[in-house]
This record gives structure tokens, C-alpha cells and sequence, in this order.
């Protein structure tokens, strides 16, 4: 079995963003940077299947810069064969975009099966995967808390509002994988020198057109601090004023 | 037989003092000299070991999220089994064993960040860890045979076998020589009969394997002499008997046992490095296994302080948070600038360490007490700004003041290490002194030896060290630690002229000197620490944070230092003297109290 899995880099999200001067880019100065947590799981869903068949190489597809070297390492270190960068000088909003070259990367591969994550944590658009599947013209399942793979067939689990659906599907087919389906392993010191080795190839992204671009960021509003206004049934008449005139939610 | 080499075979091996071979920085101080290439430039990691270091402390931080529990390990006294297996399948009981033979073979910049990581996590498990591979294992990685790492290190590396270090016994701590276990070579020479009471040893409980040093007796000239001798003892041999765990006042969950040796036989091939050459082996093993300890420390202050700092911002008095106070305030800028300067000294240190060819003895036994006192300090300032909280079970700060006490006693007491410090740092300027004494015996025939001493002493006497190589805004603060090097020097000279070899008895002034060099090597640290983020960031400015923190402390060391060396020659000794004695004798605390006289 041959396993392609499609990992992006994100900031860590519990942090404080800044928007850089251009305006329409977060600032990157000081933000630490990891592999995508849905992606994960879907290096750790290919690894699974890796464990039970060894004859199963798994290949990791990242696009972006060179910094994206280092979480592809990251996914060898957990296990996963070798990898590519689809070099770009930053990573485009337009799914659309990353969903050409992807494809075109993964279009002879030779893949039973492609892997991505849901959605990035950095800007949720959730559609790459399903692009590259539409692209790839293979069948697709979005969101799978739970996989199995026997032969050349598949089936999946999704959670859905207010209920759960199972599928099946036939191989080759593109993936999404979503919370809950596992817990992706840390890399111990025996991958992590072991990814050293590993081939990670190199090569242009074939982004083609790009459409869509963002114009403008902004951040939330500040959200105003909490105030306490008194104690006990003394302070109710002034917060039902308060509630009434300034929150007017009453 | 008994030959007793000491670092000829070892000399180029990495992590190895060599004190006899190797120039030293802090011996180099109390000569009067700056050797500024040994602490310029400030190290960096390649960018391959970050990237390695980066996925290993993001592990180990995942992995200890959802296992680690420490206030449970530290009420139950014990770690579950699943923890110390996630340890062992993350890797890290192989990170500084060589990667031929299984590990990581990870450089000492590596290694004591997570030493570091480890110490911030749980210090109970640290020591599991520490005992492992600080000091456990890591005899055979710098003196073993070939045959030997091969037959031990790769099962140590998976933590298949788990290692213990065997020096202390119920008569010898501190002083290690002292030690009363044997080992008798068996009549038919394969073998050795080992018999002895080690005491205190951590990892006893799971061990694999101990490196236990034991006096083998040794014909030299006709006369039996007992050498000091090391061991690779395989834990279940027969005779090895184990104790009940210790019940400690901290590092609860780390197992520590009295360990029994009854005829336990231990194949002649097990003789690590050479007959006599034991103590050697213990020391160089000491020597940098301290680092790690010190590297703990240093993380366990920042944590604590850490949660202090989130308590401080939440807790309300007076209307307002207490951090607002400044004598709350004080508190965290003081421990800010303590722990800066003991990241800068660890990191410098490690560097000197995979530079090789540094004698870092004395620079590991400086960062150790700092960084040990640090801790305990710590823990006990953010005890006091945690309030009752801080005195509570149910809170951390307690935890913290008992499980950082330990690292002020083991791999060598903090006394031990600073007159450690002090010994070593006279023997120069003491020779030189010895020479010129021998040589005024017959001046006629060693005049080249007097006018070379005096010459180099005009020299030392009239010429301050400099710094060439600090950021020129720490410029004045440079020039000040360059005078304390050389009021050192001086202070130190006049001392052994005075005091002579009795000096060897001074522990007051040894104390002192001891706390000036570990005072000079903390402020150099910083001096290119602090260069190097100036350098890095391009600006001083940018770098405001580090810049108060070096500041402050090169300050408040200066004052502290300066008034040690004064005290080298102005002090109240003999009236200190006369009151412990008078204590010794009546083993009485103090002159009885006036509500006493009744
Ligand atoms: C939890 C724990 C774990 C340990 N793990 C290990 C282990 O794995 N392996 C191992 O071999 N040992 C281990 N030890 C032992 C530890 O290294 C010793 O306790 C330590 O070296 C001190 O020895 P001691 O207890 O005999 O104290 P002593 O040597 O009796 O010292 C008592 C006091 O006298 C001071 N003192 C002694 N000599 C001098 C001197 N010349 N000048 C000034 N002051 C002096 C000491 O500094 C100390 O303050 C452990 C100890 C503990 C508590």
C-alpha cells in the first residue's frame, strides 16, 4: 500500500496574533510553528496502517517554504518514509492554489490512498482535500472519526449533526480526517534520528493562477474587562440597570 | 599490576574534565587571568540539534501532559509503571549514550536542556533519569571497552536495563576514599569477590545494572595497598541484596536503597578502566553529571516562579493584585535575574563540555551550588508570595521546597564543592609560591626561578585582566568583574603566603574564595550571554528584557563578591571559631538563654 499524507505548518494558535504591516498577513515574528493537529492524526492514521503492513510507505506532502522541512521531519520522526516540499516563497489563501500543485505532485504517484487533515487550524477553509480530490477525479470522504482499510476497500465513520454515518468506499480514494479518530504519536529519539536520514525531496509548487487573495485582516474587538458592581441583593437593582442600558440585553 | 594511569587513555574524549590536562577557566581566575576563548563566543546550537531538541521537548511536554502526574507520584512514593516506560520508549534513557551503540548521542547543549525540561517537569523523575544516565551508565560510556558498551549500553540506551551508581556507604560520603567495600581478585583470576554496604543509591529498586566502586588490594613493593576500584555489576547477581525504599522528606517517587554486596562475583572483564583508577572514574563521572543537576535547578526556580507569577496576578489584597507590591515585586526581579544567570552559566558550560579538551570541573561544581541554592531559594520565595496556599498540599510551592532541597546534598555536597573549588583554584597559585620557597633555600642557584616568579607577579600586580570581547554597553560592567579577578588573584596570593598549607585547614577563606569564583564565573556567563543577544538581535535596545536581568545581576554580584574577597583577609574567623567550638564542645546551640537561668 502506498499512503500520501498532506501536512501544512501552522502557528500555534494559543498565542496572541499580530497583524503584520502589510495588512493582510498575520505577523510571524516570534509565533512558534507546528504541524497541523488534524494533520497529525491523518500521519498517525497512515502510520496505523503502516504498523499492521510493513510493506506500506507512507509519504509526506507539505507546501509551503523551507521551514516546512522541519515538520515534514517531524512526521518522518514519527515513522513515515519520506517526504516532499512543493516549495513556495509563502503558503496562498486560494485553496484552489495548493489544490493544482498537490495534485499535480500526487497525480502519478501511484497513491492508494491520500490523507489530509479537516481543516487548518490557521485559516479553516476545509477545502484543500476535497479539491485534490475532485481534481484527482478519485472518490472522497470528508471528516472521518473512524477508518478501516481491508483490501482495497475502505469504510469510514462521520459525524454528522445529531448523528453518526457510515460510508464505504473503494481505493484509491482521498480522505479527511478529523478530531477523535486517534491520538497521533510523539516522536521518540530513534525516529528523530532516523528522519535524518530519510529522503525529503525538494521540488517547485505548480500553483498556477491564484484567484482569491485576502485584502484585509482585523482582529476581534477587545472585549471589555468584566466588572463587579456589588454583592448580594443590593447590587441586583444596579445590574438590571446596567444590563438594560449599557449590555441591552434585557 | 597496579598501575595507576590516570587520563592518558581518555584525553580526547568528549565530556571529560582531564582537570590535569586541560586549561580551566576558574583556575585561570584565581591566577589573575581572563581566558576569554574558553567563554567567548557564546554558544549556539546547530540548527539541526534545535530542530531535534525542539521535536524531543515537544514529546516529552505531550507526553507528560497526559502521564505525569507528580503530586500523585509524590504521595504514592512511587512512579507508575507507565511513566518510566514512556520515558523508555520516548528514548531518553539512551540521549547521551554514543549512537553506535543504540542512543542518541546527544551533545551536553543537548542533554541538559532536557535534563533541564526534565527538572521543570518532575524532579522525582529527573532523578530516575539522572541516576540512569548522568551517573549509571555513563562510566561505561567514558571508560569502557569496547566489548563492554557494546554488552551494556544498547539495553541501557532502551531502558531495558535501568543503571544505578554505587559510591556512598554507611562511613564514607563526602568522603569518598574512605570507602570499606572490597573486591578481591578470585585465586583462579577470573573473577572478583565483591563485598560491601552501599547506602542511599537511586534506581536501586529497578536496576539492571551498577557501577560500583570498591577497594581492591594490590601489591606495591611488598606491601598491600587497597586501590579504589570500578565495577560494571550486574544487578541480579547472586548476593546482591536490596533494601526497603527510603522514606525521604522529597524526590519521593525516585527509589533510593541501602544495596547489600555479599560474595557477589563479578567477571575480571567487568573491571572498568583500571585497577586503582576508581576514583578517578567517580570524579570524571561527578564532574559532569553535576551539569544536569544544575540544569534541573535552574528549570525547577523558573517553574516555580512561573506559577508564583500567575498567582501573584490573580491574587487580590488591599484592592489591588499582590504582585503590585514591591516587595513582591523583588521577589521575581531578583530570581529573573539569578536564573539568567544560571541558563547563561549551564549553556556556557555545556559548550565547554563538547568543545573537549576544557577542564569544565570546576565550572560544573560553580553552576551546581548556583544553581542548587537557586532552587531551594526559589522555591521558598515563591512559598512566600503563594501565602497560606504556598503551605498547602493541595498547591505545588511545598513540593517544590522539599524536592529541590536534595540537589544541595547529592553528587557532592555544596561544601564539598566549594572547597573543591578553593583547592583547586590554589594549587597554581600555591606551587608557584612552593617553588619560589624551595628556591629562596638556594637563591644563588634558582635566581631564573625567583625573577620569573617576581616578574610574572609585577605582572599580576600592575596589569588588571580585560575583557576584549563584551558588547561595549556592558563595557563597565566587564571592567568591574575584571577587577574582582584580580582582587581575587591578589586576595588569594597574599593568602597562601600568610596561611601557608594551613590554608588546606581555612575553610572560612576557602568558602569565600570559592563563592568570588562561582560569583566571577555566573557574571561572566552573562557577560556573553548577554553579548551574544545584543549581537543576535542586532541592537540593544531589542533586547531590553536580557539587558536588565544582566544588569541586575552583574550589580548585586559585584557587591556580593567584592565583599567575599575583603573578607579573605578582614574577617571575624577566630571569633567565628571560638563560638562553634564552644558549640562543638557543649553541644549546646548558644549561650544559654537569660529565661533559662532560673
Ligand atoms: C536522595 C538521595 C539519593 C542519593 N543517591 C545516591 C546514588 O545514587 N549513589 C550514591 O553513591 N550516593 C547517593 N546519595 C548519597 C549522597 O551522594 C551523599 O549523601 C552525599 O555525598 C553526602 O554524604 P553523606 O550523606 O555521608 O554526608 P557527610 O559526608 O557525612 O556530610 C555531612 C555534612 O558534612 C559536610 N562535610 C563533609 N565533609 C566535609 C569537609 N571536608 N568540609 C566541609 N564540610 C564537610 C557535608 O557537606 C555535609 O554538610 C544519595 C543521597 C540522597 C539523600
Amino acid at each position: 500500500m502506498k499512503i500520501a499524507v498532506c501536512i501544512k505548518r501552522v502557528p500555534d494558535m494559543d498565542v496572541r496574533f499580530k497583524i503584520a504591516a502589510i495588512g493582510n498577513a498575520v505577523d510571524e515574528a516570534g509565533l512558534k510553528f507546528d504541524m497541523n493537529d488534524f494533520d497529525s492524526w491523518a500521519v498517525e492514521a497512515a502510520l496505523q496502517i503502516k504498523d499492521r503492513d510493513a510493506a506500506t510507505e507512507v509519504v509526506i506532502v507539505s507546501l509551503g517554504t523551507d521551514a516546512v522541512q522541519e515538520t515534514i521531519r517531524k512526521a518522518l520522526a514519527m515513522g513515515a518514509d519520506r517526504g516532499v516540499e512543493l516549495k513556495t516563497d509563502h503558503i496562498p489563501f486560494d485553496g484552489l492554489a495548493i489544490a493544482r500543485a498537490l495534485a499535480a505532485e500526487l497525480k502519478d504517484g501511484g497513491y492508494d490512498l491520500v490523507l489530509f487533515g479537516k481543516q487548518s487550524a490557521d485559516s479553516s477553509n476545509g477545502v484543500v482535500g476535497a479539491m485534490v480530490g475532485e481534481l484527482l477525479g478519485l472518490p472522497l470522504v470528508t471528516a472521518i472519526s473512524k477508518l478501516e482499510i481491508s483490501g482495497q476497500k475502505g469504510s469510514a465513520k462521520r459525524e454528522i449533526e445529531g448523528g453518526q454515518e457510515f460510508v464505504e468506499f473503494p481505493l484509491p480514494a482521498v480522505l479527511t480526517i478529523d478530531q477523535g479518530l486517534n491520538i497521533a504519536r510523539y516522536p521518540a529519539l530513534k525516529g528523530i534520528m532516523a528522519a535524518k536520514k530519510k529522503p525529503l525531496e525538494v521540488k517547485p509548487a505548480q500553483l498556477g493562477a491564484q484567484t482569491v487573495t485576502v485584502t484585509q485582516m482585523e482582529l476581534p474587538p477587545e472585549r471589555a474587562p468584566g466588572r463587579i458592581i456589588g454583592e448580594g441583593v443590593a447590587a441586583v437593582p444596579e445590574l438590571v440597570r446596567l444590563l438594560q442600558t449599557e449590555a441591552k440585553v434585557l | 599490576m597496579a598501575s595507576v594511569t590516570t587520563t592518558k587513555a581518555t584525553h580526547n574524549a568528549p565530556h571529560l574534565a582531564a582537570p590535569d590536562i586541560n586549561p580551566s577557566f576558574t583556575k585561570g581566575v584565581f591566577l589573575g587571568e581572563i581566558r576569554e576563548d574558553l567563554v567567548f563566543p557564546f554558544p549556539v546550537m546547530s540548527p539541526e540539534e534545535t530542530e531535534s531538541l525542539r521535536m524531543i521537548i515537544d514529546a516529552l511536554r505531550s507526553f507528560a501532559a497526559s502521564n505525569i502526574d507528580s503530586a500523585k507520584m509524590d504521595h504514592d512514593g512511587k512512579f507508575p509503571d507507565e511513566v518510566r516506560h514512556g520515558l523508555h520508549e520516548l528514548g531518553l534513557m539512551g540521549l547521551n549514550i554514543p549512537e553506535e551503540y543504540g542512543g542518541f548521542g546527544a551533545s551536553a547543549k543537548v542533554f541538559n536542556r532536557v535534563f533541564g525540561e526534565l527538572g521543570g517537569t518532575d524532579p522525582a523523575l529527573t532523578v530516575y533519569f539522572g541516576a540512569h544516565e548522568s551517573i549509571g551508565c555513563k562510566g561505561i560510556t567514558l571508560f569502557g571497552t569496547d566489548k563492554q558498551k557494546s554488552e551494556w549500553l544498547p539495553r541501557c540506551a532502551t531502558g531495558e536495563i535501568v543503571a544505578g551508581f554505587c559510591l556512598t556507604e554507611p562511613g564514607s560520603g563526602s568522603d569518598a576514599q574512605a570507602m570499606a567495600s572490597t573486591a578481591v581478585l578470585s585465586d583462579d583470576g577470573t573473577h572478583y569477590v565483591l563485598d560491601g554496604r552501599k547506602i542511599w543509591i537511586s534506581n536501586a529498586g529497578y536496576a539492571g545494572m551498577f557501577t560500583v566502586f570498591a577497594k581492591v588490594p594490590v601489591t606495591i613493593d611488598g606491601n598491600i595497598k587497597k586501590r579504589v576500584t570500578a565495577f560494571i555489576v550486574d544487578a541480579h547477581s547472586d548476593g546482591i541484596i536490596l533494601g526497603q525504599p527510603e522514606q525521604k522528606m522529597g524526590i519521593k517517587a525516585s527509589d533510593t536503597r541501602t544495596v547489600t554486596f555479599e560474595k557477589v562475583r563479578v567477571p575480571v572483564g567487568n573491571v572498568l578502566g583500571e585497577v586503582g583508577q576508581g576514583f578517578h572514574i567517580a570524579l570524571e563521572i561527578l564532574n559532569s553529571g553535576r551539569l544536569g543537576l544544575a540544569a534541573g535547578s535552574s528549570r525547577g526556580a523558573r517553574r516555580i516562579m512561573t506559577e508564583a507569577a500567575k498567582y501573584a496576578n490573580q491574587r487580590e489584597q488591599f484592592g489591588r493584585s499582590i504582585g503590585s507590591f514591591e516587595m513582591i515585586q523583588r521577589k521575581f526581579a531578583q530570581t529573573a535575574a539569578d536564573i539568567y544567570a544560571a541558563d547563561s552559566a549551564v549553556m556556557l558550560t555545556s559548550e565547554m563540555m563538547d568543545r573537549g579538551a576544557i577542564d569544565f570541573s570546576l565550572e560544573t561544581a560553580a553552576c551546581k551550588v548556583f544553581a542548587s541554592e537557586l532552587a531551594v531559594h526559589a522555591a521558598s520565595e515563591a512559598m512566600q508570595i503563594a501565602g497560606g496556599i504556598g503551605y498547602s498540599k493541595e498547591f505545588p510551592y511545598e513540593r517544590a521546597m522539599r524536592d529541590s532541597r536534595i540537589n544541595m546534598i547529592f553528587e557532592g555536597t555544596n561544601e564539598i564543592l566549594r572547597a573543591l573549588i578553593a583547592l583547586s583554584g590554589l594549587q597554581q597559585p600555591g606551587e608557584r609560591l612552593r617553588k619560589l620557597g624551595s628556591a629562596f633555600k638556594d637563591p644563588l642557584h634558582s635566581m631564573g626561578e625567583i625573577s620569573s616568579y617576581i616578574a610574572g607577579r609585577a605582572k599580576r600586580v600592575v596589569k588588571k585582566p580585560e575583557f576584549t570581547r563584551v558588547h561595549p554597553s556592558l563595557a563597565k560592567e566587564a571592567d568591574r568583574v575584571a577587577t574582582l579577578i584580580h582582587t581575587l588573584a591578589l586576595a588569594v596570593e597574599s593568602a597562601v603566603m600568610k596561611h601557608g598549607k594551613k590554608i588546606v585547614e581555612r575553610q572560612f577563606i576557602q568558602e569565600r574564595m570559592a563563592d568570588a569564583a562561582i560569583g566571577i564565573y555566573m557574571s561572566t556567563a552573562v557577560l556573553s550571554r548577554t553579548t551574544w543577544e545584543i549581537e543576535r538581535a542586532g541592537s540593544v535596545d531589542a533586547v531590553k528584557p536580557e539587558m536588565d536581568c544582566a544588569r541586575l545581576f552583574l550589580a548585586d554580584r559585584y557587591r556580593q563578591v567584592r565583599r567575599s574577597i575583603r573578607r579573605i583577609s578582614r574577617n571575624q574567623d577566630d571569633r567565628m571559631k571560638a563560638v562553634a567550638e564552644r558549640v562543638l564542645e557543649t553541644s549546646e546551640a548558644a549561650p544559654i538563654a537569660p529565661s533559662d537561668r532560673v
